[in-house]
Parts: C-alpha cells; structure tokens; sequence
C-alpha cells in the first residue's frame, strides 16, 4: 500500500495529554462522524480519558473513563495495590527522566513501572478496535483493514525521536504492519497543522490566497501557537516556526480547586474524590462547562451545583460550611456562587501568560503581522479568553472562533488525511545534519586538537557538522537535501553516517552542547575497496512528519535503511 | 568521510595529477633502454598477429554455417508464422478483455467506496455519535444543563425570595416550594412548549408565561422587570427546545412518576435519597434513541436524613 488514496476511510486519533478521541470520513463521502459517548463516560463529550489501567499481571484492565471507574471500584474495596493505575502518560514519552533500553519509563500509582511505549501502544490498540469494531459495524463487515488510512495527531513541539516512538507504539498497536509498504497508511499530523485544516475548511470564505493566519490551540494542559499563510494553490505554509507553554485550561482548574478547598474545606473534598472519583470528574465536567461559558459582562455571578454524595459528607462531617453557604448566598447551600471578580481572578493569570506568548509570536513576524486568529481547542470556547485576545489583538488581526474548537484538531486530522497535500510546506524547528571530516583550520579548530587526525601529511577534524537544513529554514513537502560523501581512505569498507538535531542555526562541531544524536545510517562499501570513485549520496526528505534517511552507493546503487535507528536515550534541552 | 565536493579533495586530485606526470617524464629519459623492450615486443606482436589471422578465417568459416542455419531457421519461422498471427489476434483479444475487465473491477471499487460511505451514513448510531452536518446532541446537553443551572435555578430562587415576601411563612418549606416552582415551571415549559405545534417562539412564550403564572404560589409580588426576566427565559428555553427536538434523532424529554427508582435515568433532588419510588419529576430526563444522556432530577418518597 503506497498511496492513501487506495484507502477507502480516514481515521483519525487526537491522542491527547488528559483526553483523546476520533473521528473518520469515508473518501467517497466526506462527512466528518465522531463518538460524543464513551463507555462508563458519566457525560457526553468527543473525548474520554487518556488512562490506563493495568493488572497484577501487566494486563491492561481497562482504559479512558472506565479505567478510572475500575480503578474507584477496587480503591474502595482495598484492593488496588496490585493494579498499576496511570491517570496520564502521554508526555512522559517526552518527559520521563527515567530511561532504560525500552525507552522513557512511566511509573505507576504503586510505584510500578511500564515502558511508556508499551503504554501509548496499549491505549492506542484499544481505541483503534473501538473504531474498526465501529467502522465493521457500518460497513457490514465489508471494509478491510488494509482500507483504514490512520492519523495520529502529535505535538508541534516533539521532535524526531518522539513521533518515531509513537510510529513503533503505533505499529505495536497493529494500526499498520511493520511491513515497509504498510509505513504510508499512517501519517502523524502535528496538531496546530490539523487545527489550521479545520479553519481553512469551517471558514473557507474569509481565507484567500496570500492571507496569513495564527492559530492559537487552547488545550487542556498546553497552548500551541503557530502560523500559516495561504499558497497560490490553497495549500498551507508555515511562516515563523511555532511556539507554546502551559497555559491550558487545567491550570485554571487548579486555581478553582484551591478556591474550592478554601470555602467547603480541603478535606471534605478529598474525602469526596476518594470516595467517588467518577463524581468528582462530573463535578470537574460541570465545572468545565461554567469555565468555558463565563463571559464577564453577562454572568454577574456562575451557579456551580454541589454534588449529591458531597452534599451529603458535608451535612454529615461539615456543617458548618454548608450554614457559612446558607448565610453567604441567600439561604442558598445547594450550589456555589462564584462572582465575577472571583472568576476573574481564576482566569488572569493563565491569560496573562497566554497574551504574552501570542505577543511573543507577533515579535517572531517582526512587523509584518498576519490577517486572522483562530482561537481552537476547548479552552477557546470561553468568552472571558476571546474577550482578552479582542482587547489585546483586535488592532492587529480579526479574530475568529470556529463552531466547536474542541474538535478541531481530530477533525483537521481527518481532513489531513484525505486531502495530505495541503500542507506544502513547513519550518524546520531544529537544524539536522551528520558527521563529517574536514581540512583542520589552526584559528578556528586549534582548542580542539584533540578531535584532529592525520592524513597524507595533511591535519583534519573528523567530528564537523555537515548541515542539511538550519532552524527556521522553509522546506517543502517532500524536498529532498543531498549531500555527497567519500571514504577518508581507499581501504575504507564502510561508512557510518551519525546524524544530530540542535536548536543552533550553525554549529561547527557534532560534539559541541545541545546537540542531541538522533542516530545512525552504517553503509557497507566492500565491495567497492580499491576503486577510485565511491561516492555515497545521502538524502534527507524532511517534508512529511518524519524525517526519512537514503543513502545510495552511487557506484552499486545500493539503498541503505531509511529508517533512522533513534537512540532511546538522550539528553532533553 | 570526507564531502565529495571538498576543496581539499580537488587539491589532492591535482596532486595525483601531478605525481603521474611525474613519472611520464621518468620514463621519457629512460628511452634507450624502452626501445630495445619495444623491438622485442614487435616481435611478439607479429606471432600473435599470425596466430590471429588464423583464428580469423576459422570464425570466417563458422560465420557462414551459421548464415545456412538462420536461412533454414527463418524458412521454419515463415511455416509457423500463420499459427503466431492466429495467436497473436487470440492474444490480443484477450488483452482487450482483460481492460476491459480492468475498468469495471476499477468502476466496481469506486462504485463499492460509494456504497459502503452511504452504507456507513444510514448505521451510524446518532445517539453516541456526531456527524459535522449535522446539529450535535453533545452540544444541546450542554445547553441544557447551562439553561437549568445558570437561568431556571437562579430564577426560581428569586422567585421563591419574591414570593416570601408575600408569604412569608413559607421560609419554613423552603426546598419544597423551591422544587414546586421549578418543576412547575419545567412542565409548562418543556412539556407544553413541546406540545404547541407550528407556533411561533414569542407566541409561544406568552402561552407558556400565562400558564407559568398562575402555578405560582402568588405573582403580586413580580413588576415589569422580573416578568421580563421571566418571559426571556422561557424563551431561551424554547429555542433550545426547538432545536434539541429538530436535531437528528430528534431528543425526548422524559416527566417520571410513580415508578421505581432507578439510578440509569433518575438523580435525587437535595434531601432524597436514591432508592424508592419517584413521586414527581423536577426536570427531565433527555433522551435520545431511548437512551437517557441527562437523568431526570426527581423526588423519591425516601427523604434523606440531615446533620444540621
């Protein structure tokens, strides 16, 4: 299978930090259809829970909503000692400072520690049955697995080793085989990408070519901010390389929750989420709606309900706080009223971080600006956050919401898959390159003399860096750099290439810091001992997801693996 | 390794250069001594020379033994030329039906991408999915709950304060008259307003706000302001009834009473504990495809003992 086109649907997974979900499209068809409802899901939304649940023996027990139920169920009966619970593993792929041969390790509730890969595989192998199952069910059981063409969203800030954990997490799921010509049927889509798709497609009016837009993807724990200008084609190119940090909503979430414990006190709360954690998801869901409806001008004060069963510990341990209630709001006990000024004061500092990182980007396009914000994600369904970007940047683009941000990025992902192509171009975040030997030169290389050799009466360095491309250089979808390398001596019977990304735009040598070794391409040249011409060609495709490594004898015309063998340890920046 | 296009490796390219042309002039001034060689070498050249004419007219004669066998060879090719054309227009005709076969398996799998999209329309569950056409049930939920928590429940306390003005005695049942107000006002709206047919919203809302009134306790209480508060709520709720009941499958709102308790499609009202039989219903359950995505907020005959 080379080509998506063969695939009859796209299916997409939006793999997120705290939630994660999808959607599809029949090719022949187009309409986006995603699940709203979700096993043990004590609410209705298009994403359920990124946890996992594991048994004495490794196995995993359950996962999204009805993992945590599980999970309530066995704390209550005391017996969730033996059960490895993990309420959220995602970004240990990136984060985990704890690593062995199997890669980033993930340690569980009760200390015990998974692969964070055999984790991703794990919840991706359920969620993907959930949608084939769902998808067999459709058809009749007439589609065939090989006719699911798979994307799977990933952050704009992983880099080359963390996308290529989730192709092998992936694989290991049986989205695809590891068959080579299975590779094309999943494509890993960098979420602002699939969040401009879903602008270009909900807005297609006020986007022309020449236009550029920012999208500002308000998540649950991070905000990405990228920007993208509109080809003569109607294709996307990336203009400055994007940003973003951790001003999602869920730090909103913990400023309510200290408020919370201030006025029905910390303990009665922990004895409510210990004894119904499901609860306490619907308390934080309805909280969750509230946030993302305050608009300050026109909620003088939010109503947010008191759960029954915290009702009741109340009543039961803390009756004072329910007569404090009574007498603060009217006689008033059964719900919370939350002023605007408190809400307010929730929101600020989150927002105050997120308009300095918008304006961090603006200084990136130095003046020459761009035409649209889109707001996405399910943070920027709150008013209070539109109505700080309007005052912020309404001067210096319209900004525009799309109905159902939430959803963008797994819709964009689908989009993305049955239209690849619109993404023509990117900035690479890193500049990538190899090992290279080159002449010694005494005013540059002389404090490095230990990294020089000799050769025919002449000194080299063997440890230069060969650059391919440089950060913040615009390459488009499936442009090819090559380089041309020879053996340092005719005896020579191979060649191993290493190769290294780093954040510096020109560094000289592949040893200096922050250079990460990313891995290495060994090319067998025997055959060739003694003959004169024995070039070898390396290229590089850097315009998909991934980045793809050839390299060609070009005497034999021998390929070499074009699968960069990535180390699992490294250094983070 | 070294870069192929490395000024170094030019240089020591020009080096080589320069050492072969250093050994041609080596040899040039050792010529004397070369000729000698060479005369020799002749010598041997005009053996091998001889020897090769000889092996040239052996080839000569083989040459044309081979020329009788191709004769003979294209005289068999001539023979058999009828059957190859008899083939070739087999061949041929089967290749012709081979594209065409072609075309059709390519129109059938178009034809079969097409079927099973349309096949996958018509069986997706709408109650636990989405479609983007369409209007999203997820979406009127949540609408819903905002409409319950943000506007009736703030304006049935309102009312309920308004009213103890009037009767002040009733701040002794305060929760039950809060609960009376709110399920009279859930049935007039969401039930009547279900029932009024082809009417218009504002139409409607009077009807409703009429009909509201007279559930009250008492209404002298309400000036021009809250019965405006009244009216823009009722119809808020109207519109979002419209559309939760135009979606697809449409939503069905559900009134309990008198039946057991059941913790799928029922939550208890503060004060009521969550087993025996439902006595009336405050608000009510949404439904889609006879599965309840919001339980109906009701009161059991089980009240719930309190600490305070």
């Amino acid at each position: 299978m080379n080509s998506n086109k063969q695939t009859k649907v796209a299916a997409a997974i939006d793999f997120g930090t705290s939630c994660s979900g999808y959607a599809y499209a029949f090719r022949d068809d187009g309409r986006i259809i995603g699940r709203y409802q979700w096993d043990k899901q004590p609410f209705s939304y298009i994403k359920t829970l990124t946890q996992s649940l594991y048994n004495g023996d490794g196995t995993l027990e359950a996962w999204g909503y009805g993992a945590l139920s599980r999970f309530a169920t066995l704390r209550q009966s005391k017996e969730s000692q033996s059960y490895s619970f993990f309420p959220t593993f995602k970004m240990a792929l990136r984060e985990s400072h704890k690593r062995t041969i199997d890669g980033p390790i993930a340690v569980a509730h009760n200390g015990r520690e998974f692969p964070v890969v055999d984790l991703v595989a794990d919840y991706l192998r359920e969620i993907a049955n959930l949608l084939r199952q769902e998808l067999q069910n459709a058809t009749s059981n007439q589609l065939k697995d090989q006719e699911i063409f798979w994307c799977l969203s990933v952050p704009a800030i992983w880099k080359e080793d963390e996308k290529s954990l989730m192709r092998i997490a992936a694989i290991q799921a049986g989205l695809i085989s590891e068959d080579p010509g299975d590779q094309d049927r999943l494509l890993l889509v960098l979420e602002p990408e699939a969040a401009a798709l879903y602008c270009q497609e909900k807005m297609q009016l006020q986007l022309s070519v020449g236009k550029r837009f920012m999208v500002v993807d308000c998540g649950g724990g991070t905000v990405d901010i990228t920007v993208h200008q509109v080809s003569v084609n109607g294709a996307l190119e990336e203009v400055v390389t994007g940003t973003g940090g951790a001003y999602g909503s869920t730090y909103v979430d913990r400023q309510f929750i200290e408020y919370l414990g201030n006025k029905l006190d910390s303990k009665a709360l922990e004895q409510y989420q210990s004894q119904d954690p499901i609860g306490w998801l619907e308390l934080m869901s309805n909280w969750e709606r509230k946030k993302c409806a305050f608009e300050p001008d026109k909620t003088p004060i939010t109503y947010l309900e008191i759960p029954n069963r915290l009702y009741k510990i109340l009543s039961r341990d803390f009756p004072v706080v329910l007569a404090q209630l009574s007498k603060d709001q009217n006689q008033d006990d059964e719900t919370i009223h939350l002023s605007r000024e408190t809400m307010e004061s929730l929101f600020n500092p989150v927002l105050d971080g997120l308009v300095n990182k918008v304006k961090e980007q603006f200084a990136l396009l130095e003046g020459t600006g761009c035409d649209f914000i889109y707001l996405v994600g399910g943070f920027s369904t709150s008013p209070v956050l539109r109505q700080r970007m309007l005052d912020e940047f309404a001067n210096k683009a319209q900004i525009i919401m799309p109905p159902l941000p939430g959803s963008a990025i797994v819709e964009g992902a689908v989009s993305f898959g049955l239209n690849p192509e619109m993404i023509r171009s990117r900035r690479s975040r890193l500049t990538y390159g190899c090992n290279v030997s080159r002449p010694f030169e005494e005013n540059l290389d002389s404090a490095r003399i230990s990294s020089a050799f000799e050769l025919d009466d002449r000194r080299y360095m063997f440890n230069r860096f060969c650059r391919f491309v440089r950060s913040g250089e615009s390459i488009d979808i499936d442009q090819v750099i090559r380089h041309t390398f020879v053996p340092t001596s005719s005896d020579q019977d191979s060649l191993n290439f290493f190769f290294f990304a780093t954040k510096k735009e020109n560094p000289r040598y592949v040893d200096e810091p922050d250079i990460e070794e990313l891995g290495e391409l060994e090319v067998d040249i025997a055959s060739t001992v003694g003959q004169k011409d024995r070039r070898i060609e390396v290229s590089m495709s850097f315009g998909k997801t991934e980045i793809v490594v050839v390299a060609k004898d070009l005497q034999t015309n021998q390929l070499y693996k074009t699968k960069f063998r990535f180390s699992a340890t490294y250094a983070i920046f | 390794m070294f870069e192929d296009n490395d000024d170094d490796n030019k240089l020591a390219r020009l080096i080589d250069v320069y050492q072969w042309l250093k050994n041609l002039a080596y040899l040039l001034s050792n010529s004397q001594e070369s000729i000698s060689v060479k005369a020799d070498d002749v010598r041997k050249l005009s053996e091998h020379t001889k020897e090769g004419i000889f092996l040239l007219k052996k080839t000569q004669q083989n040459i044309t033994e081979l020329s009788q066998q191709i004769t003979e060879l294209r005289q068999e090719i001539q023979a058999n030329s009828l059957v190859d054309s008899l083939l070739q227009n087999k061949y041929q005709q089967q290749a012709v039906e081979l594209e065409r076969s072609v075309a059709e398996i390519t129109q059938l799998e178009e034809s079969r991408g097409i079927i099973l999209a349309e096949l996958a329309s018509l069986k997706t569950d709408l109650s636990t999915h989405y479609q983007s056409d369409r209007a999203k049930h997820f979406v009127i939920i949540d609408r819903y709950k905002t409409l319950k928590e943000q506007h009736i429940d703030p304006l049935v306390a309102d009312l309920f304060h308004g009213v103890l003005e009037i009767e002040p005695e009733l701040a002794r049942s305060r929760r039950e008259v809060i609960h009376n107000i709110k399920g009279a006002f859930s049935r007039t709206v969401l039930s009547i307003g279900q029932q009024s047919g082809t009417k218009d919203v504002n139409q409607r809302a009077e009807e409703v706000f009429e009909h509201f009134l007279e559930l009250l306790p008492t209404s002298s209480f309400l000036d021009n302001l809250f019965k405006d508060r009244i009216r823009n709520t009722i119809y808020s709720v109207l519109e979002f009834l419209d559309d939760a009941i135009n979606c697809q499958p449409p939503a069905l709102f559900i009134f309990y009473q008198n039946e057991d308790f059941s913790a799928e499609k029922h939550e208890p009202a503060k004060g009521y504990e969550s087993y025996g039989t439902v006595i009336t219903t405050i608000y009510p359950a949404y439904l889609v495809n006879q599965e309840v995505k919001v339980k109906a907020l009701v009161l059991t005959d089980s009240q719930a003992i309190e600490h305070y």
